[in-house]
């Protein structure tokens, strides 16, 4: 079978299921399916890019677009990774099937989602690091028991 | 005779392509990009078709002859079994 970058060559667009959960909500694993096309130019904040991480495929959100980078972060993470650059970038999500129904990347819903869910990001982070300290008072105090 | 449950199709660009989701995900990572008459016949695989009933709708459907029919059926089955996308 052809390689993604094959495929994209060959016949312009990628379909694949999601897997894993760093894009929860918007995605569950294994569920919901998604159309990649190759990038154009340069991306914007809000994309869902395709992209190569030593020899994984990720697809996660661009947060903040730099001169020579980007910073990405998917919707259900609290590390955002730098240093992503257009050569990384293998395409861009431009639609998707979510619970089996289709939606474009223009569909206001999902723009709108886009950027409560960037927006969000520094409360996720304090309610991670919350649970974090909690679990670690939690487990100190069963240790003294 | 039917087509493995996971598998879906997508309409992308003006063409369909064949997806897996679920579990056949984890040993399907690819797609089957389908032209308008491997769509119909997967459509009537999906609804329990035999490989004789096949060859007969695609007769009923288009202009086509036993033969030139069968062998459109073989070659499209040969290429599911292939890809481990059909259940017998």
């Amino acid at each position: 079978m052809n390689t993604i970058e094959e495929t994209l060559r060959e016949h312009g667009v990628f379909v694949t299921t999601t897997v894993g959960v760093s894009m929860e909500p918007l995605f569950k694993n294994r569920r919901d399916t998604v159309e990649i096309v190759p990038v154009t130019g340069r991306l914007s904040k809000y994309d869902v890019p395709l992209y190569r991480r030593r020899d994984d495929y990720v697809l996660h959100r661009v947060v903040k677009v730099l001169p020579d980078s980007y910073v990405i972060c998917g919707d259900n993470c609290i590390g955002k990774e730098y240093g992503i650059t257009d050569e990384d970038i293998v395409g861009v999500m431009v639609a998707f099937d979510r619970k089996n129904k289709h939606y474009t990347v223009n569909h206001l819903g999902y723009r709108l989602y886009a950027r409560l869910r960037v927006a969000q990001y520094p409360l996720r982070l304090f309610w991670f690091k919350l649970r974090q300290q909690g679990a670690k008072i939690l487990h100190k105090a069963r240790a003294k028991k | 005779m039917n087509i493995r449950q996971g598998f879906v199709l997508r309409e992308v660009m003006g063409s369909t392509v064949a997806v897996a989701i679920g579990e056949a995900s984890r040993t399907f990572h690819g797609m089957i990009r389908l032209n308008s008459t491997a769509t119909q016949l997967w459509k009537w695989l999906e609804n329990g078709a035999t490989q004789s009933t096949l060859v007969e709708q695609l007769c009923a459907e288009y202009d086509v002859d036993v033969d030139t029919a069968a062998q459109h059926v073989d070659a499209f089955l040969s290429t599911l079994r292939t890809e481990g996308v059909l259940e017998e």
